[in-house]
């Protein structure tokens, strides 16, 4: 078999390598256990209850666990704090170049290191520092305040999504970049859809992510993968819709969910 | 739960029906967790079960096979501008997920084992309780029956012939 029949088969399967359960798939199983459990004639002795509590804290993590220690410590503006107080070292992106493209309402004061470029699809999502407060901005659109103002806003959230940017010149209005700020320990970030389908995905970030979505599809979760590839943070997306309706009055209603899972 | 959903899906093709395998799989490792001796083979373990819901699930469908919803993994910063060449990639994705239903069960199984998990023979033979000469026998005819789809083969011509 050629090396384009194991690429093409490999990448076929690919979106089965992404299927993530949901929490309420992962509560089902735990709600249709205990039933069960509250049925059984006989009472569970100590060891089985401990292998049982070990199995459901493994099937449990793939979603929902975060590391308490990464939890406790870092959030989405960890990596920036340091930089807004002037220490160039730690920040994470690249400093802007003077001369380089960037958005024009960047550059209005003085030298190069004040701006990152956190991430770019299209356009760039820069990082701006003035005094103690720091913008994430994109061409049109940008988030601001003091690390503190914001730190309130985003509530220990490891992955921030700034917005969407512009769209993508495909003249149809189903592509669009969708730019945030992420820990300097999310690598690489997915963009679930809630039919099922295959996600957008990007990887090797640094400090932020900038994934072109379908707009036409219904979105569920932003999900942020460490280097080893742990789910270390997810984020419901689900109101997070980005549909093109010009011809008619607001767009219309999702596509129903698929069907909920078999109840106890 | 992850481990048996991946498998579970890329066996039966639905992530729907996958997800009802799933959640039979997850209640099996629940309840039989005591069975489990060595906690570092809890992955090789569910996708054990997982094969073997997966296969049940496949030999009770009587209608034929619907199309797999699975594809050519998009990552859309590489999708191509040109509107033809992402047309394409969307056609292999079909041919290449009918073709996929169309194989029997444990052909499928190691094809998915192979190609979603990366596992070995011998972790395939494992997961399907046969020898490391058997998988090697599906795994050669999954690929060869394949082959043998007309579409799929032109289309993957066509996808060497654009690089």
């Amino acid at each position: 078999m050629s090396d384009a029949w194991e690429r093409a088969l490999r990448s076929a399967l690919g979106p089965a390598r992404a299927l993530e359960p949901t929490e309420a798939e992962v509560q089902q199983v735990l709600t249709i256990d205990r039933s069960r459990s509250r049925t059984r004639s006989r009472p569970w002795h100590l060891p089985r209850l401990a292998t049982a509590a070990c199995a459901v804290v493994a099937i449990a993590a793939g979603t929902l666990a975060v590391p308490v220690t990464r939890a406790a410590v870092e959030d989405v503006l960890s990596a920036f704090s340091d930089w807004v107080s002037g220490d160039d070292g730690s920040a994470p992106g690249r400093p802007i170049a003077a001369g380089e493209d960037v958005q024009p309402w960047v550059l209005k004061e003085d030298g190069e290191k004040r701006v990152l470029a956190v991430a770019r699809g299209g356009e760039k999502l820069v990082a701006i520092r003035d005094g103690d407060t720091i913008t994430f901005g994109l061409d049109n659109f940008g988030v601001s305040g003091t690390i503190q103002d914001l730190r309130e806003r985003i509530a220990g959230e490891k992955m921030m999504i700034v917005g969407p940017g512009d769209w993508l010149p495909n003249g149809r209005h189903d592509l669009r970049p969708v730019f945030g700020v992420v820990t300097p320990a999310v690598k690489r970030v997915e963009f679930t859809y809630a039919d099922g389908g295959p996600p957008a995905a990007q990887a090797g970030l640094d400090g932020g992510f900038a994934v072109t979505v379908e707009t036409n599809r219904p979105p569920e979760s932003l999900i942020g993968y460490d280097g080893s590839g742990e789910v270390i943070a997810r984020k419901d997306i689900r109101d997070y819709g980005m549909r093109y309706c010009p011809y008619v009055a607001g767009c219309p209603p999702w596509p129903p969910a698929p069907s909920p899972r078999r109840t106890p | 739960m992850t481990v048996a959903l991946r498998t579970a899906a890329a066996i039966v093709g639905s992530r729907e029906e996958a997800a009802d395998i799933a959640q039979e799989v997850a209640l099996d490792a629940l309840r039989s967790a005591d069975r489990l001796r060595d906690p570092q083979a809890f992955d090789a373990w569910v996708r054990k079960i997982a094969v073997r819901h997966a296969i049940r699930a496949l030999r009770r469908r009587r209608a034929p096979a619907t199309a797999v919803p699975i594809g050519l993994g998009w990552d859309f910063a590489d999708v191509p501008a040109v509107e033809g060449d992402r047309d394409l990639l969307i056609a292999a994705r079909g041919a290449l997920a009918q073709a996929l239903t169309t194989l029997p069960p444990r052909q499928r199984v190691a094809l998915a084992l192979r190609y979603v998990h990366d596992l070995t023979d011998r972790e395939i033979a494992d997961a399907l309780g046969c020898r490391r000469g058997t998988v090697n026998a599906l795994l050669s005819r999954g690929r060869a029956a394949l082959r043998q789809s007309p579409a799929l083969r032109e289309l993957i011509s066509m996808m060497e012939g654009s690089r």
